[in-house]
């Protein structure tokens, strides 16, 4: 029976959940500067003094520990909380079980020990709904301390479960479903590769980390076990440290490798394996777990991922060593709220404890590991981490080595978490290719800033990989490759973001298969959207070398595509010759102004046009810009050749998408006169100018930067952004505080578009109070009413595949397939009529025509047919999963409520509400699947759905 | 049969109430459209009722057209002219051989010249020949008659952001060379003519390319429809489909808070109830004798539009507007290779549909046909292909058309077709012409062929008046 705390657990297939508690506004995960809940010592105290003194458990006890409302563990909606356990002076061989009181006790435990031995491990431990937790104590008798260190609430994405048993090597024990039994003993430096997803309760899919309890069962010699994801690279870093002869069990997170399995090594001796599976992150939830990374290694000699906080030498008695742990093995620099390190005492010299806590403040009463004379020993920590960015790490008496592993973070405790789902999807609406319910989870659980920061720090999703594989295998590439990769992306990539941005930027600088030369060019063009979803925010490469994200690189990478070079004909662009009355071709050097960078007039910081004395606008450049950047733009052709072309229907080469390179012959060497920032071109211009005889390279380096430092762009694109993600017609005060971030950022799109999504006009959907307030909004962009569908109802294809080739036809809308490089729609489109005539912009107005808002109406209506189920689906098709709607369509209140939900974030009108439930009531409620399909059908084609505010 | 949604003739006028939201409307945010608008709103002519048809149909050219190819002078010095401007010769030109050409013979050359067009536009060439088609030369967006001097001369008044697509385009289509604006001189038309059409049951407005600027009124709005008819609902037939268009209608039949959500609701009203005008007609329209070009949008289009106007009792209009986009014509590089593509298809199309008018409508001097591009190209070569430029010439079609003639104003250098040397006194170095007669002459010269009276011509295209004649008198 799963508990409260995995309610994602309770659906962990679908997708469908009833909205939370609108009351939960709590963060997912809370770390907690450790405070002692429990220590039965006679004369010992704890944190309020209960639960203090009371003796040694005896042989089959249990004790009830209140948690709620202790040691910063709040009164209510805490579902599980995060106990460091620990026995001492125990009188016999035994264990400790861990679970939520009034529960069954759960045949597992948590703590094994031997007579008069001190030992501690972590526990994640569900929660009573009268907030508390058993212990039980197997045989002998025992005193038990529980130290907590922190606390999930219903907001978690995190699923806990009663501990199942999924690997058992010991001949003649079982597993929970007879797999990874009776293996055998891992043989030293043999690797076991451990399936963890689809079995014990952990989901087949979306599944980030695993928390189990592993357990090294005499073990013949003294070594250690590490896990990690498979298919990466073996850590140098230990889960459990054990020696020979003792059977000694620890928490251990780990990320799951993307085949659903951990890999288990053991470095010495033969031991066997016990692996008790308790709980499961999401991919994307409050816990980002990194693959194993050394932080910390005292010993003499030893080394970390880094080469800091290496070698030391072993922490004396009465010491503690300040551990930097952000900025360090995968763990970001900001945003860090906790740490999940295992932690490994080496060699003490006498028994001892040591104790983590957030640096900078008091050491708390309070142990981690417990540890004997020459004992090596590890247990897993979750530490909160201080305002430095630093842990604590403590040893009581004599001296020891410590070793620290990271193996996953938690982010800061939000301070701007949204009040219920309907907020957080109406952010989605926004930040995504529309919500679903595992994000409008996560945002809740961690809040908006953490969940945009984990977003930027996802690589992007690429499309080239997918085109290039399929057409390596065909010899005629197609442009259906790449619409596959877009929807693919669009539907399932977890870096929604990058790829909802970058899908904003292929918009304003665009590129598009309706042109000859990229036709049949796919890769080029996947290539170039690429470039797009990692120049938001900045990217890695293969070498390793970080590309900063500043609109200069954007537009550098843009500049050099090949896809680019096609759209706007610079492709082997030639200097001009008087003689034969030929000129440089002026296309790119236009429309790079006009379009992607600073636009046609000058711009206030707050997006609004500048005027002359006779308050007429003040064009940016001239024709004489455009003539002396078209010289700029001369000499650049493929890697191959200037008159190469590796573009064909029946080869492939990666020429088609690497950076052009540019070829001296044919680039104009003259001096040329550019952009006046001050736009004076007449007598006493300050127009920038490029020296003659620069090389062709530096032309375009210093001419680019000359476009990119006008002050035009960051208003110019901010607004533009803001358009395409929040409302067609910001405020000059919204569009000045993105571009004050855009110009203080250098243009890092990634920055951008957090003040975007983050600004109170995009959170609250309020302007300001001089502006009517149906200013606020903008059309859903029609193809993006078929993402908003297909995600909220986790629509998948049986094939995998996502193969819809023409959206056009019915959304006017086709991933870099406009019909110009002006886009479907231009940003200024005043729509004839209402907002047209009150000077509102209406983009997206511009192709939701009365031919277009039909098409659109009806393929979302066709898309409804393909459900799960459907006795008529093939392979490839797209379907939607109806079953959690179909499942409340008996009560019309309750379906039409559920879709308000899933897809209008709860802003449906009472007065839509009660003609959807009157329409759900006329039809017999035998046919839930009909009163379904008419709910959906009417919303998608509804005014309501139509507009996003 | 009509049903709920079939409209009278004060659908397609837009509540007045629309008005109240300019006027609550106040900030840097907002234009100054809504007194220019009032402006444009008013109507000084009255139109008497009307029994006959007349029909304009708009082929914008999008991308600007290298309309210099279109005309091609054949007498000996001038080709040579033309063929050097044009870079002739070599790989890079963009020259149309004097072989490839076919003659046309307008009536008003002057002694020893000769015209061609090229052979993928003969098919207009002899509907030019034959007096039912005229080119309009070196016609261009100006707010006054502008010579090259002048054009040099700091502050003279030229049409904002020349040479770009996006402010030419919308220039052409508004009647005035203006950067601010939302409306079009066919919409403005349409506002005052819509009168004409006392019981008609769809917009005097149709387009077959979806939304535009030319079509925008300030109270009727075009209906947008496909080249393959007009688009329904699906999804809301038999018993169980016409309870959700009744839950439909009811939903964009509500009062919406904001004016997204109520643009939204009335495209979508508009939608559901023209359509059931429009296919009802189509559904008693005859077939057509003329055989439209296959694989050629613009022929689809057109044909689209001969259907629709062989139902025009049906619809009961008898002043019609029709919109049709093709492109891209913004040829900056293989323009040998695109532009006879291009011409082909449009000059197949053209004379396809005139055919039809003959032979199957059977009214050709009722419909007149007319190409608009914002800008055409520079004369001489980029390398593959050309870049924007200004004037151009625009071909007019239809048995009003007084034809086989060409239209426009002498140039500096004395003819009517200008001097096409580089940098000669009628155009710039890469030879960009500078306008002879305004976009705005040749616009007023078609709104007014379809009724517009001389004051509302004044008012649609305010800048008319600083030029000789508002009307170039190309139509009767």
């Amino acid at each position: 029976m799963r508990s409260p705390v995995g309610w994602l657990a309770l659906v962990a297939c679908l997708f469908f959940v009833v909205p939370r508690d609108a009351l939960a506004v709590v963060p997912g995960f809370t770390s907690l500067v450790p405070a002692r809940l429990l220590d039965t010592r006679p004369g010992y105290t704890t944190v309020d003094a209960q639960f203090a003194g009371a003796g040694a458990m005896g042989s089959g006890a249990t004790l009830d520990l209140t948690v709620k409302g202790r040691g910063g563990v709040p009164s209510s909606g805490v579902t599980a909380v995060v106990l460091n356990v620990t026995v001492t002076n125990p009188t016999a061989p035994g264990y400790i079980t861990v679970w939520p009181t009034g529960g069954t006790r759960p045949n597992a435990s948590n703590l094994n020990f031997t007579p008069a031995q001190t030992i501690s491990n972590l526990v994640i431990a569900e929660v009573s709904s009268g907030g508390q937790v058993s212990l039980f104590n197997a045989s002998g008798s025992t005193n038990l301390i529980a130290d907590v260190v922190g606390y999930f609430t219903t907001t978690a994405t995190f699923s806990s479960q009663p501990p199942a048993r999924i690997l058992d090597s010991r001949p003649g024990f079982t597993t929970i479903d007879g797999k990874f039994a009776g293996t055998g003993s891992l043989a030293a430096g043999g690797i076991l590769n451990l399936t963890v997803t689809g079995r014990g309760g952990v989901p087949t899919s979306g599944v980030g980390a695993v928390v189990m309890n592993l357990t090294a069962v005499a073990p013949t010699g003294t070594g250690y076990l590490s896990a990690w994801p498979s298919g990466t690279t073996r850590p140098v870093t230990s889960s459990i440290n054990f020696s020979a002869g003792q059977t000694i069990p620890n928490l251990v997170i780990s990320k799951v490798g993307s085949n659903g399995q951990i890999s288990l090594f053991n470095s010495r001796g033969t031991t066997d394996v016990i692996a008790d599976v308790m709980g499961w992150f999401p991919a994307q939830s409050e816990l980002t777990p990194v693959a194993p990374a050394r932080l910390l290694d005292t010993r003499a000699g030893a080394t970390t991922i880094d080469g800091q906080f290496s070698g030391g030498g072993a922490i004396a008695g009465q010491s503690f060593v300040d551990l930097t742990i952000v900025g360090r093995g995968g763990v970001p620099a900001t945003g860090v709220g906790a740490v999940v390190v295992n932690v490994t005492a080496v060699n003490p010299t006498t028994p001892a404890f040591v104790t983590v806590w957030p640096s900078g403040s008091a050491r708390p009463n309070a142990s981690n590991i417990n540890v004997d004379r020459g004992q090596t020993l590890s247990n897993l920590v979750i530490a909160k981490v201080g305002s430095n960015g630093k842990i604590s790490l403590f040893n009581s008496a004599g001296s020891t080595d410590l070793i620290g592993d990271v193996v996953g973070w938690f982010p800061a405790t939000a301070t701007d978490l949204p009040a219920d789902d309907f907020a957080a999807a109406r952010f989605l609406t926004m930040a995504t290719f529309g919500p679903t319910q595992a994000d409008i989870n996560l945002v809740r659980s961690i809040g908006y800033k953490a969940w945009i920061a984990k977003q930027l720090a996802l690589p992007a999703s690429l499309q080239r990989p997918y085109v290039e594989a399929l057409d390596k295998a065909v010899s005629n590439p197609g442009q259906n490759d790449r619409m596959e990769a877009w929807f693919n992306n669009a539907i399932t990539a977890p870096d929604q973001l990058r790829q909802r941005a970058a899908w904003a930027l292929s918009q304003i600088m665009v590129v598009s298969d309706q042109f000859a030369g990229l036709d049949q060019d796919p890769i080029s063009l996947a290539e170039y959207y690429d470039a797009l979803a990692r120049d938001v925010g900045g990217y890695t490469d293969g070498l390793g070398v970080v590309h900063q994200p500043t609109y200069y690189n954007l537009m550098y990478d843009v500049t050099v595509s090949p896809a680019m070079s096609h759209m706007l004909t610079y492709l082997r662009n030639q200097k001009g010759n008087v003689a034969k009355g030929l000129s440089p071709d002026e296309n790119y050097a236009r429309e790079v102004m006009q379009l992607f960078t600073i636009g046609l007039d000058l711009l206030n910081q707050d997006g609004t046009r500048k005027l002359d004395s006779s308050s007429n606008p003040i064009p940016s450049y001239n024709q004489g810009v455009v003539s002396a950047y078209a010289r700029v733009f001369t000499g650049w052709s493929y890697s191959t050749g200037f008159y190469s072309n590796p573009a064909s229907s029946t080869t492939w080469s990666v020429a088609e998408y690497q950076p052009l390179i540019c070829y001296d012959t044919y680039h104009d060497f003259g001096a040329k006169t550019l952009l006046s920032y001050t736009g004076n071109y007449g007598t006493g211009s300050d127009a920038k100018t490029l020296p003659a005889n620069n090389t062709c390279a530096v032309d375009l380096q210093q001419g680019l930067a000359i476009i990119t430092s006008h002050p035009n762009v960051a208003p110019f694109i901010s607004r533009q952004l803001i358009q395409h993600l929040v409302t067609s017609n910001p405020t000059p005060d919204y569009v000045s505080r993105v571009a004050a971030v855009f110009t203080s950022s250098g243009g890092d799109l990634g920055k951008v578009v957090t003040a975007i999504l983050t600004d109170t006009q995009a959170m609250t959907g309020t302007i300001p109070a001089q502006y009517p307030t149906y200013l606020f909004g903008k059309a859903r962009e029609p193809l993006l009413k078929l993402t908003a569908l297909w995600r909220y109802y986790g629509a998948a294809s049986t094939s995998g595949l996502y193969i819809y080739n023409s959206p056009q036809s019915n959304y006017a809308e086709r991933p870099q397939g406009a019909g110009s490089v002006f886009n479907y729609y231009s940003p200024t489109y005043l729509p004839p009529g209402e907002l047209g005539d009150t000077g509102l912009y209406g983009p997206q107005f511009q192709i939701m025509s009365e031919s277009g808002v039909v098409t659109t109406a009806n393929d979302l209506t066709n898309r409804l047919n393909a459900y799960v189920g459907n006795t008529g689906n093939t392979t490839t098709t797209i379907a939607i999963n109806l079953s959690y709607l179909n499942g409340l369509a008996g009560n019309a209140t309750t379906l039409v409520d559920q879709i308000n939900h899933d897809l209008l974030y709860g802003k449906m009108s009472a007065t839509t509400k009660s003609y959807l439930v009157g329409e759900v009531n006329s039809i017999v409620a035998s046919n839930p699947l009909g009163r379904t399909q008419a709910a959906l059908q009417l919303v998608l084609a509804s005014p309501e759905f139509a507009i996003q505010k | 049969m009509p049903g709920p949604f079939s409209r009278s003739r004060r659908d397609f006028l837009r509540n007045a109430a629309c008005s109240s939201l300019a006027m609550s409307t106040s900030g840097a945010l907002m234009t100054q459209l809504g007194m220019m608008n009032s402006a444009l709103a008013q109507s000084c002519g009255v139109y008497d009722p009307v029994s006959d048809y007349k029909a304009l149909i708009c082929l914008f050219l999008l991308g600007g057209n290298d309309s210099w190819n279109m005309v091609i002078p054949t007498d000996a010095a001038r080709y040579n002219t033309y063929y050097t401007a044009r870079s002739g010769g070599g790989t890079s030109s963009v020259a149309i051989a004097a072989a490839a050409t076919s003659p046309i013979n307008p009536s008003n050359a002057a002694s020893g010249e000769s015209y061609a067009v090229p052979n993928q536009l003969k098919g207009i060439g002899d509907i030019f020949n034959a007096g039912a088609g005229a080119f309009v030369l070196n016609v261009g967006t100006a707010l006054q008659q502008t010579t090259k001097t002048q054009y040099s001369t700091s502050g003279y008044p030229l049409p904002p952001q020349l040479y770009s697509h996006s402010d030419q385009q919308a220039q052409w289509a508004y009647g005035q060379p203006q950067q601010n604006g939302v409306t079009g001189w066919g919409g403005l038309t349409a506002d005052r003519l819509h009168v004409l059409n006392p019981n008609a049951t769809v917009p005097m407005s149709i387009s077959l390319s979806g939304q535009n600027r030319f079509q925008a009124g300030l109270n009727i709005q075009p209906y947008t429809m496909s080249s393959s008819g007009p688009s329904g609902l699906s999804g809301y037939t038999g018993t169980a489909g016409v309870a959700k268009m009744n839950v439909l209608e009811q939903m964009l039949a509500e009062t919406y808070p904001d004016p997204f959500t109520r643009t939204y609701a009335s495209t979508m009203t508009n939608s559901i109830g023209y359509y059931q005008s429009m296919s009802a007609a189509l559904a008693t329209a005859p077939a057509l004798t003329t055989v439209f070009p296959a694989n050629n949008s613009v022929a689809s289009a057109l044909a689209e539009i001969a259907k629709i106007i062989s139902v025009r009792d049906q619809l009961k209009v008898n002043r019609q507007i029709f919109y049709i986009g093709y492109g891209s014509f913004d040829s900056h590089d293989n323009q040998t290779t695109d532009q006879p593509r291009l011409f082909q298809t449009i000059s197949d199309a053209l004379k396809a549909f005139y055919d039809c008018t003959v032979n199957d409508l059977k009214i050709p001097q009722s419909v007149t046909t007319f190409t608009v591009s914002e800008f055409a190209r520079t004369l001489n070569s980029n390398g593959d292909g050309t870049d924007h430029a200004w004037a151009g010439i625009q071909y007019v079609m239809g048995g009003s058309v007084l034809g086989g003639r060409f239209y426009g104003a002498p140039a500096v250098s004395g003819g009517m077709f200008p001097n096409q040397a580089l940098n000669s006194v009628d155009c710039l170095s890469r030879g960009q012409m500078i306008p002879t007669v305004s976009s705005d002459q040749y616009a007023a010269t078609l709104a007014r062929w379809l009724g517009v009276q001389d004051c509302d011509i004044a008012t649609i295209f305010p800048y008319v008046k600083n030029f000789p004649t508002s009307n170039l008198g190309f139509l009767v």
